[in-house]
This record gives structure tokens, sequence and C-alpha cells, in this order.
């Protein structure tokens, strides 16, 4: 490219640096990088000292902060005996993290820095060697094959064939066999919880029976049967919610289900089972926070919105003498996400 | 330059000399010197997007140290306690032996936080640096024969991650991973004819079951990592066989490597950058908290958390279930749950299997058999960097769902609002998306082309003695020539067996059709330079074409 004028053309605007001056500075950039990389530290035998005294001063630094690590791991102890046991883990896990960051990071970079500054890394070029084989090996390859196949007579003997076949046949069915003890078989498992007739509603935070009275309107309470645990039985949790008695509309079989208004919805999701986690008290809305289900309560626990399928299912309560709540028995059908067999 | 043999000389100094007195003893014995010599001297290309699965192995490796401490003090059983430890907020809460073990890793192993939280950042980007590295391959092209099968060990290796990932998380049996095991089940479930028993025997009987905890640990930190490993190691082997691919460029073709001895300079560089890897893990072990169980509290069925999170790597995953409407079917007494079961296991069973068999489809499509060892740029392969864009856009759009209730109450919006444009995005962005990808690509295949042809802008305004004014340009150097004009069709390998006759029938049409869809928008040749840049010719000469 020309950069004087000729022939009459006029330059009338030229960049601040000209692409000659940029371009040499390029060229000298690379010349340099390039020595750097034929030559590495031979290049330049001084800046070669400096350079090493760089890296190994990395390295040094390298190991300090591995002394800080232990340092750290004999000063700072944990337990409820020095102070704090929160504050005490976090720190131990902050200053053995930033020692250990430190060590790591030193020795790592001397590490590329010596690559960089004092080895030779010329760019070589190797050539890729055909990993495949000739079409001759190839055949010789096969005819081998078929050389031994015919030797073993495993085309002339087939009753050997079958009979080895189906002598191991049973041997891959036996490790499938010895998982069956691994879980008992669903049976009826899904179709029942721990509810039956007569349960007093075990509130789950206190462990008291819960009476008519211990609710005001518009909240709620998680319940178990009697004698069930969270921990065992965890498709049992059961809503209970006091609404007002009118809001209660009775459907045809589930006139009774509300007594003063306390209704009993089981709280596993009957969508993918996580517990049912919210209740928006204005809009009477059971709402599921692992994938927004939301459950109209107003309407039966209808589905409003979300993946779920099907409403909750609902637990007949009943007020005994003393005003205790009991369920009438477990629920009229299987709780919780559905399943092949639910029928 | 090439490769020359290093100078062979007998070794001087001591050093040299106890090196050359081991070596020959092993020799002797194992023999490998030539094997040795071949290794030292193999070249592997260097650019920063090879890194990328370096990162994951490196970080497997943290992950396999960290692993085995945490071991010695984890108890995966779920007998129930009274926690009775150090750290005082929990002091008398029930919770299984699980969670109070790592509750005393975190407060009273010293170092134990830290591991942990080591342990649990070098998984997240694991699985991040896998897929990072996935895009990478799949962009450039480099899943093309020969590498077709280590594309597949690749896909399956993110697979199994995942589920080593979702294993690890759930150990602990905290409140928020107890959640994700209990959706699992229900996906278990959710299986058509043997869900149940399936999920009965994995769980040792129904939800939580007495057995998953310590099975879980089990399959965590003896079976996957086993497969892991062993499909790392393949995966290695192969690439070390059959060599690394690489960009095009000045003096790089289809049947030579560019690049750097593989010792000392590349394996110093390896090393150093295991160092730098382990560093940063350590710095997010040390400086950022990651799944402090104690603020979670342990696992209890009749509770839950708003706001629940899986780790980011089954976000899509979660995004797909909530995003799936309300469809269940009920025939002849046998319920289908395809609200779970779709988003839950056909989903990405549809994905994994499309992504493992992507090579094949792809040369199925093109009919392409040659060997490629050179690297495309994306834009020169507009439907397939459509193709990944497209399905980046869907994978994303699942993700955000993932999250839409931290959405909604970060941004004031209606959950249910939220919900309805990422159901709508997910079906209607992605081939948007397509559309728009294959676009821009063949725009940057016309901006290369005006590149080639006129070149480098120089800023020089010239008057000529028309009067007219133009911009001086600069022709390209012939090393960017190279790149952008490289076309990557391949070359080399065995000569594949040309069939007589094609047979006819519809997958032969379907191919066809396939086919002319992939190769829509592939780039021309590029153009020659203008001998003067552009803009230097009469008006009427213009109007001829050039050269």
């Amino acid at each position: 490219m020309s950069e004087t004028p000729s022939n009459g053309e006029t330059p009338i605007v030229r960049p601040r640096r000209s692409p000659a001056a940029i371009r040499a500075a390029a060229d000298d950039f690379r010349t340099a990088d390039a020595q750097l990389r034929a030559a590495g530290g031979d290049a330049d035998p001084k800046a070669a000292k400096r350079n090493e005294l760089l890296v190994s001063a990395l390295f040094a630094l390298g190991g300090l902060f591995g002394v800080g690590f232990l340092v750290a791991y004999f000063a700072i102890k944990l337990g409820p005996k020095h102070g704090d046991v929160l504050d005490q883990a976090l720190k131990s896990n902050l200053a053995l993290g930033l020692t250990l960051t430190g060590a790591l990071l030193c020795l790592g970079a001397g590490v590329v820095l010596w690559v960089k500054l004092l080895m030779p890394h010329p760019q070589v070029t190797e050539d890729r060697h055909d990993f495949f084989s000739t079409e001759e090996d190839r055949l010789a390859a096969a005819a081998d094959f078929n050389r031994g196949a015919e030797e073993a007579g495993v085309g002339r003997r087939p009753l050997l064939v079958g009979s080895l076949l189906a002598g191991t046949v049973p041997l891959l069915v036996a490790p499938i066999a010895l998982l069956r003890d691994a879980g008992p078989m669903p049976g009826k498992t899904l179709r029942h919880t721990a509810w039956f007739k007569g349960s007093k509603l075990i509130d789950l935070t206190t462990g008291e029976p819960v009476k008519l009275g211990m609710l005001a309107v518009g909240s709620l309470v998680t319940v178990m049967p009697e004698g069930a645990t969270v921990e065992e039985d965890a498709t049992s949790p059961t809503i209970l919610i006091r609404l007002r008695p009118e809001e209660y509309k009775p459907v045809k079989g589930k006139e009774n289900w509300a007594p003063e208004g306390h209704v009993a919805y089981n709280k596993i999701c009957t969508h993918a089972g996580c517990p049912i986690g919210l209740y928006e008290q204005q809009t009477h809305q059971l709402f599921c926070p692992c994938h927004q289900s939301t459950f109209n309560v107003l309407e039966h626990c209808k589905v409003v919105f979300g993946p779920a399928a099907r409403p909750l299912p609902q637990l007949e309560i009943y007020l005994d003498d003393e005003g205790y709540f009991r369920a009438a028995g477990d629920f009229n059908q299987p709780v919780g996400p559905s399943f092949w067999e639910r029928g | 330059m090439t490769t020359t043999a290093p100078r062979r000389s007998k070794p001087t100094t001591m050093t040299g000399k106890a090196v050359g007195g081991v070596g020959r003893w092993a020799d002797d014995r194992f023999g490998g010197a030539s094997f040795l010599r071949r290794t030292f001297n193999k070249v592997f290309p260097d650019h920063w997007s090879f890194m990328l699965g370096e990162i994951a192995l490196y970080s497997f490796i943290i992950l396999l140290l960290t692993g085995v401490f945490l071991t010695f003090f984890f108890d995966p059983s779920i007998k129930e306690v009274v926690y009775n430890g150090s750290y005082e907020p929990l002091k008398g809460v029930k919770m299984t032996q699980a969670f109070a073990s790592t509750l005393n890793i975190s407060f009273d192993v010293r170092g134990g936080l830290l591991i942990r939280q080591i342990h649990h950042w070098a998984a997240l980007i694991f699985v991040a640096s896998m897929s990072v590295h996935l895009l990478r391959v799949f962009f450039t092209g480099a899943f093309r024969k020969p590498r077709e099968m280590n594309w597949v060990i690749g896909a399956l290796l993110l697979q199994i991650s995942l589920l080593e990932g979702f294993a690890g998380y759930s150990l602990p049996d905290d409140l928020l991973s107890g959640t994700g095991l209990r959706i699992g089940f229900s996906i278990v479930e959710s299986i058509p004819v043997i869900g149940t028993y399936f999920g009965f025997f994995v769980f040792g009987g129904n939800y939580p079951g007495p057995q998953f905890i310590p099975r879980l640990f089990t399959i965590h930190i003896l079976l996957i990592p086993g497969i892991l490993l062993l499909l790392i190691s393949a995966h290695m082997m192969l690439l070390w066989h059959q060599k690394h691919t690489q960009f095009p460029g000045p003096g790089k073709t289809e049947t030579n490597v560019v690049g750097h001895r593989f010792y000392p300079v590349f394996m110093a560089k390896g090393g150093a950058f295991f160092l730098l890897v382990f560093a940063v893990l350590a710095f997010l072990g040390a400086a950022f908290q990651i799944n402090p169980i104690w603020l979670y509290g342990p696992y209890n069925p009749a509770q839950v958390s708003a706001g629940s999170q899986p780790d980011w790597y089954i976000g899509w995953l979660d995004g797909s279930i909530r995003l799936m409407p309300p469809i269940e079917t009920n025939i002849a007494g046998h319920t289908i749950s395809w609200n779970l079961l779709v988003p839950g296991l056909v989903l990405p069973g549809v994905i994994f299997g499309l992504l493992t068999m992507y090579p094949f489809l792809e040369a199925w499509a093109t009919g392409d058999k040659r060997y490629h060892n050179l690297l495309d740029r994306p834009r020169n392969r507009p439907v397939r960097t459509g193709l990944g864009v497209m399905s980046l856009v869907f994978y994303f759009i699942l993700w955000l769902a993932g999250g839409n209730d931290i959405f909604a109450h970060v941004f004031h919006l209606s959950i249910n609002t939220l919900t309805w444009i990422f159901r709508v995005g997910v079906i209607v962005a992605p081939p948007i998306a397509f559309v728009i990808t294959k676009r821009l690509c063949i725009g940057l295949q016309r901006k290369d082309a005006a590149l080639a042809e006129h070149g480098h802008e120089t800023g020089i305004i010239k008057r000529l003695p028309s009067g007219e004014y133009i911009e001086v340009h600069e022709p390209i150097d012939a090393g960017l020539r190279e790149f952008i004009g490289a076309r990557a069709e391949g070359e080399g390998g065995p000569k594949p067996i040309t069939r007589g006759k094609r047979p006819g029938g519809p997958l032969v049409a379907a191919q066809r059709k396939l086919g002319g869809f992939y190769g829509d928008g592939a780039p021309a040749p590029l153009p020659e330079a203008h001998h003067n840049g552009h803009g230097e010719h009469h008006p009427e000469e213009l109007e001829t074409p050039v050269d």
C-alpha cells in the first residue's frame, strides 16, 4: 500500500497513528514474542535472570501461604469452648480457604510464567499419522477372525453355541432376582395412610390433640393421626383449616365433613408429593412452593393453577363429645402423586 | 517448523545420569522408552476453548480428593438422633444421623466446612465446564468423523454427572434436598406399569424409605464415580489416540497438528492450570457460602421452604415440571400422570437421546463420511449453529422457569402470568432463535467475504483526480485469509465404500430433504481480493465484474 499520495490525490484526513506505525509496533511485539517462544530464557539472559527471580518469588510466596494454612489450621479452634460456633467455623473456613487459594494461585501462576518467560515454547507441527489400518490389514484381520471361528466350530456346531447361550441365561437373570429383597412389594401401601376411624387430630408442632376453639377462623394447623410420626408416615400430614361455617359448600356425601367450618385436606401435593406450604387467607388458596400448584379450599381444593391434576383428598372429620376433632376413617382415596395402579 | 527429533546424547549432569539409570532399569523390565518418547513429543494444539474440558477434568480430580475426605466423617444413616452437637440453634432437634454428621463436618471438623464447600462448588463447576465444553465441541463440529464415539462418551458423562450431582446434593438429608428426593420418588412412581415397584425397590419401601440414604451413598461414592472414571479414561484415551482437532489457520491442515509438545510445555501448562482451577475452587469455598444446611434444617416430610430451588444443573428439569399443564389420564383403571412423566422423564429422555446421537444424525443428513480434523467456524454452518442456539434457548427458558417463583417475587409479577409467558415462550422462542441465528451466520459470512474482497479500512480518505472521495482499504494478510476462508471440508481417512445404485424410498427422500435443509446457507468460497482495495475504479469499471 502506498503511504505517499501520488498522481494528484490529496490526503485530507489522517488517523493520529499511521497504520504503518501501528504495524511496526505490532511487528516489534511479534518479533519479541517469537524470540521468547523460540529461545525462552536464552532470548535475553538479563531479562531471564529477572524473570527467574520473579517466578522463584512466586513459588516462595506460595510456600508462605502453605505455612499460613497450617498455622490457621492449628490456631483457629472449633467448638463451643472457643466462642460462637458459627463464627469460629466461618472464620476458620475463610482463613484456611484464603491461604489455600493463595498457595495454589502462586504456584500455578509461577509455573505459567515459567513456561511463558523462560521455557522455549515454539509452535511445532506434527503429522497426523493414520491410525486406521490398511485395507490389507483389515481383510487379514477379518480372515484371521473367520479362521478362529472356523477352528472353534462356531458355525459348524450350532448345538455348542446354542447350549452355551441357554446355559448363560439363568445367570443373567440371577442378579435381577437377587435385587428382589431390595424393597417390599408396593401392595396396598400407597392406598393407605396412618389415619384410622376415631383418631384424634394431633397438632404436629405441639403434639397435642386439636380441640374446637383452638383454631381461629382463617387459620390452619398441620395435623397427624395419633401414634404416627412424619418420618414413618410421610403421606399422613394433613392440613386442618377453619373456615366460616357458611363458606363450606357441602357436596353430596360430604355434608358433615366440616364440623364448625373445620375442613381437613391431605397436605401432600397430588402432583409431585411436596407438602403444600402456603395458605393465602384472602383467596382461600393453598399453594405448593415446589411447582406452584394452587388449590382453592372453598371448592374442595380444586386445582386452580399449576401442574397438579387432582384436588387434594379431603379427610372426613367429626367432633366428639369432649370437643376433640376425630377422623371418621382413612382418606377415601390414595393420597399424594398419581401412580399406575391408582385407578 | 516441523518436529525435529530431540538430540540424542549421553547425559552429563548428575540428575541426567540418575534419570537415565532409573529409565534404563524401568525399560529393562517394562519397555516403553519408545512409547514415552512419542508421548513427550506429541503435539497439542493451543486454543483457549480447548481448556474447557480440562476444567471439567481437574474439577473431577478435586471432587475425588475432597470427596474422600468427606467420607471419613459423613455417616450415611437415617437413624434418628436428637442433635446435641455444637451448633446451638439446632440443639434438641430430631434429625437423621446423616444430617447430624454433616453438621459435625461443618462445625467440629477443622477444614470440614471448607472441604464441603469446595466439594459442592467443584460439582457445580464440573457440570458447568462439561456443558460449555460440549457447546464448544458442538458449535465447532469437533464431533464429526472420526470422533463421533467420543461425543457419545462425553454426552453419557454429562448425563451420569447430573445423576451424581443430584445424589450428592441429596445425601445430607436437609429440608431442601429431601424435597428434591420426594419429587424424584414421585417421578419414578409415575412410570407406567413398573413405577411403584421400581420406586419401592430402589427406596426400600414407600417414601422416604428406610434404605435410601445409605444406598444413595454407595451409588454416589462408589458406583457412579467408578463409571465416571472409566468413561473419562476412555474419553482421554480416544482423544490421545485420534489427536486433537484444531482451528484452521496458516500452516494448519487436515493432516497435521500445530501446537506445543506435550513435554515439557503442555504438561507444565496443564499442571499450572490444575493449580489455578483448584485455586478458584478454593476461593469459592472460602468466600462464597454454598448449601448452608444448618439454615435449611433437617428434612421433614411435612415441611417445605418457599423458594425451593435445586442446584443449577437440575433447574431446567424443575422448570419443565413447573410448566407442564395439569394432564392426567385414567384408562381402564390405570392412571398415567402425564404432568410428571412427560417433563420428568420423556422430555429429558428425548433431549439426551437426540444429544447423544447428534453426530450420527448430522452425518446421515449431510451424507458426510469424510474425516474432519479442522474445526468449523460456527458461522460457516448456519443450520447447525441455528439448531444449537435453538436448543440453548429452549434449555434456558426451562431453566428460568425453574425459578419462576423467585422472579415473580423479585419483580412483583403474577406467578400465573409468568408461568404462561414461559409456557408460550418455550414453544415459540426456539424456532425464532433458529431463524435469527441462521440469518446472523449468513450475515457474518458476507462480512467475511467483504473483508476478503475489499480488505481492512485504513482510515485514510483520498480524493481521486475525478473528485471522488474514497477510503483506502488494505488487503488482509494471508493468515487471516486462510482462517476465514477455510471451509473445513475434510480430507484423509479411509476411503468410504461406494455402493452402487442408491436405493429409493421414503427414508432416502427424507435424507435428501434433511441434507438440503442442512446445506442451506453454506458459505461460498472466499472471493479474491481487489488488487487495490475499495473504490479505486471508475464507475464504468465497477459495473463490469471485477477480476
